[in-house]
Order: structure tokens, then C-alpha cells, then sequence
């Protein structure tokens, strides 16, 4: 007996509904949400509309997520006399989903892990992770340690025969541990190590000869391997039953010479009838140029950028967040969240600009099933 | 740095040797006693500085591919 592929596609969907129905049963509670984040700045900008879905019981969680990057901005024109300033406008689109578990082992261990995959035309990406956190010290301090790899694949749409790979793996571990009933000390330390393409396979470098114009126009060449470290400690405090504080500094370093530097403060209200939530962040980062980094190449260099991520810069950040749940229904309390950031980026020796101003705003909507 | 990493966590433990009882824990168990406070918004926020900075990743890792360089 042969299928048609309609009744074919009746049966997966209705496959797919009794499978969502009676995963549905075997867990406590659910929640979906529903998300628009839009980014905008002098390059362009990114909307990024996601839902996320989480089911959960006592020792399961289990959670989905799909979201897109909807990108338009402005690429370098191959063989411009100035590839900065002369650009086509593009625009893209990213999908990334994600599905991930959490298992509550005991009452002191958790682990958890995840898939995410994203495509768009010129790149796609798989990466898995898992983590296991133990609480220790009779449940004073809690140890976090993740793994994670990932492997890229890049490619450029403008030529169907290129193609590179990128292979990413990290290691990650916290520390938490309570100082006293309204504070809580935190410690982060991150390692990663990147192997493979990783310039972008667009962005020209001039080589000048002397004169005010390029007399070359070469691709970026970026080192094959990158390590990278970061540590993060952090103090969160609860000097009012409704005021919260968190107070971190990042120190990052890697062997391109880049050394980042990070200061965050973020202070939180929360309502004692738990209606509404408001936040505030102040972000201060700033960095070194990487080793190979010229604000303008006058010879030939093996490894050249024109990347302003790899420039000597600083940005500074301001934002806020208001959160709402009202009492609407008695089983199903909605949350509707807004955030906006403001960021200023400056440059001290990227010759494209000297300064930037971006802004990121978002609306999320969250359902609850008891 | 991993060694700072333990230098470090050894002077939190050292620094910090009260028990916090049970019924002490109402702030500590709070939403916004947790790091990230919101996992879902913390994410973004690493994504659209890991498009803009050298030295995201690590803690902050979010999928690879941006589209925005």
C-alpha cells in the first residue's frame, strides 16, 4: 500500500499532535513566549522575531526554541578603490533553533544539555553543549562546570565554491556561594579554543604604496587558531526585600594580544505583589587592539584585518527594562516585558569611523500553563 | 588564569565561612538573586556584543554564525 504525500502529512501531523499532547500530559507546567528584538546602528540593523517553549515537572525540563536574524545592512564591494566607504546594500536572513533538557538528578545535582543549529546562506552552524551543576558546602555554594563544541561551516554567496570550516570547543566553570542572607559572591572562568576560517570572507583590506589611495585591495587574513579566556567575578545584593544588585567585572584575554576589560552594575525592583519588575544597566567595556591590527597597512602583512571588533575601542551602555504581570487570569499569568539599550561605541584607531551610536530595543510575551 | 580562578574562589570560601540557615534564604531564593536574572534577555545582549566586541564568547557563547560582521 503506497501513501500519498497529503495523507502522508495528515499522519506526521497527527503523529506530531499526540506526541505534543501527551508530552503535554507528563509535565507540571508550560510556557511559551513570544519575542521582537530589533538592532540598529550605522551598519544596519537586525530584527529578530523568537518563541521559545518550555515544559517542566519535578526533574524534567525540557525546552525548544526557534528565532530568526532578519538582517539588512551594507557589505564592501569587492575591488572598490575604497572598500570601506563604497558598500551594497544586502539583506539576509538567519534561522537558529535550539532544543535543550534540564534533569534535576538529586536534590543538589542538575545536568543539562543542548543542540542549537542556525542557517543562512553563506553560514551555518551546529553546537552542542552540556552542563552539570552540584550544590556543595551544605547548599552554601553551588560548582557549575559546562563543556561545549561547535563546528561552522562559512561560505560566501557570491561564490559557490568557496568554503570553510571552523571548529569551536570550550570548557566553563562557576562558583557560587553565599556570603550572607542578602549577598552572594559569584566567580566565572572561561576557556575556548578556535580552530579554522575565521576572517570574514567580504571584508577587503587596502595596502597603500605611499599615496592617499590603495594600491592593493587583499582579503582579510586572520589567524587559523584563537584562545580565549575570560573571568567573572561578580557579587549579587539584596540590600531591600524589593532591591536588587548585581556588580560584575569581566577580564578577558586571548593570544590575537586582545585584552577586554568589563564593569557592569545592574539594580532591579521587584513589586512585593509581584506585578511589575523594573531594571536598570550601566555597561562600561573597553579594549586593546589586537597584535596584527594596522590602522593602515603600508606592506604587504600575512595576517591583515580590517575588523573594527579587533581595534582599539571602548563602548559604554545604558539601559532599562520594565516587566509586567498582571492578574489577568488565575492559571495563566502573562508576562509582557520591554527592554531598551543604548550603546555608544568609540574608536581610537579604526579608520572607517571614530564613533557609533546603537540601539537595541524588545517586546516579549510569556504564557504560563499550570 | 585558572590558577587565579582557584586563588580566588579559595578567598571567597575563606572570606566566608557564615551559615546561612534555611529560613534566612527568602532574599537569597528571589528571581533577581539569580545570575542571569533573565536567561532569554542575557543572551541577546551577549549576541549584539559579541557582533560589535573582540572579547565576547567564553561565558557569554552564543551559537556561531551572525551574519553581521
Amino acid at each position: 500500500m503506497q501513501l500519498s504525500a497529503s495523507s502522508a502529512g495528515t499522519l506526521l501531523l497527527t503523529a506530531l499532535a499526540l506526541a505534543a499532547v501527551c508530552v503535554a500530559a507528563c509535565f507540571d507546567r508550560a510556557t511559551t513566549t513570544a519575542s521582537y528584538q530589533h538592532h540598529q546602528d550605522d551598519t544596519g540593523r537586525i530584527s529578530t522575531p523568537e518563541v521559545r517553549s518550555t515544559v517542566d515537572n519535578e526533574e524534567l525540563q525540557l525546552n525548544t526554541r526557534w528565532s530568526a536574524d532578519v538582517i539588512s545592512g551594507a557589505t564592501p564591494v569587492a575591488a572598490a578603490p575604497d572598500a570601506y566607504s563604497r558598500a551594497s546594500e544586502f539583506e539576509q536572513t538567519r534561522h537558529e533553533a535550539q532544543v535543550g533538557a534540564n534533569w534535576q538528578q538529586s536534590a543538589e545535582q542538575q545536568w543539562a544539555g543542548g543542540v542549537t543549529a542556525s542557517h543562512e546562506p553563506d553560514y551555518d552552524a551546529l553546537a552542542l553543549s552540556t552542563a552539570v551543576s552540584r550544590d556543595i558546602l551544605d547548599r552554601h555554594a553551588t560548582v557549575i562546570v559546562g563543556a561545549d563544541a561547535g563546528f561552522d561551516h562559512v561560505g560566501r554567496v557570491d561564490d559557490p565554491l568557496f568554503s570553510r570550516s571552523l571548529w569551536t570547543v570550550g570548557v566553563a566553570v562557576e562558583f557560587s556561594h553565599i556570603i550572607n542572607p542578602q549577598l552572594v559572591a559569584h566567580l566565572g572562568w572561561d576557556f575556548e579554543t578556535r580552530s579554522g576560517f575565521q576572517s570574514n570572507p567580504y571584508r577587503w583590506v587596502p595596502v597603500y604604496d605611499g599615496s592617499h589611495r590603495p594600491a592593493l585591495m587583499l582579503h582579510e587574513q586572520h589567524p587559523h587558531r584563537r584562545v580565549r579566556n575570560a573571568m567573572e567575578p561578580m557579587v549579587v545584593w539584596a540590600p531591600h526585600h524589593e532591591l536588587f544588585v548585581h556588580m560584575g567585572y569581566r577580564f578577558y584575554a586571548d593570544d590575537w594580544g586582545v585584552r577586554g576589560h568589563t564593569g557592569q552594575l545592574r539594580l532591579f525592583h521587584a513589586d512585593d505583589s509581584d506585578r511589575y519588575r523594573t531594571g536598570v544597566r550601566l555597561r562600561g567595556y573597553t579594549q586593546n587592539d589586537a597584535r596584527f591590527y594596522r590602522e593602515r597597512y603600508d606592506d604587504v602583512q600575512t595576517l591583515r584585518t580590517g575588523d573594527p571588533r579587533l581595534s582599539r575601542m571602548y563602548s559604554l551602555t545604558a539601559g532599562g527594562r520594565l516587566e509586567l504581570r498582571p492578574e489577568l487570569f488565575d492559571r495563566h499569568r502573562p508576562r509582557l516585558s520591554l527592554n531598551y539599550d543604548a550603546t555608544l561605541y568609540r574608536y581610537a584607531n579604526y579608520p572607517v569611523r571614530s564613533s557609533m551610536l546603537a540601539h537595541s530595543w524588545g517586546l516579549n510575551l510569556t504564557m504560563e500553563w499550570k | 588564569m585558572p590558577k587565579l580562578f582557584v586563588l580566588i574562589a579559595a578567598v571567597v570560601l575563606a572570606a566566608s565561612c557564615t551559615s546561612v540557615e534555611p529560613w534566612e534564604r527568602e532574599r537569597l531564593s528571589h528571581d533577581c538573586m539569580q545570575v542571569p536574572v533573565d536567561a532569554d534577555q542575557a543572551r541577546t545582549e551577549a549576541k549584539t556584543e559579541a557582533t560589535r566586541e573582540g572579547a565576547a564568547g567564553g561565558i557569554q557563547r552564543t551559537g556561531g554564525g551572525c551574519g553581521c560582521n
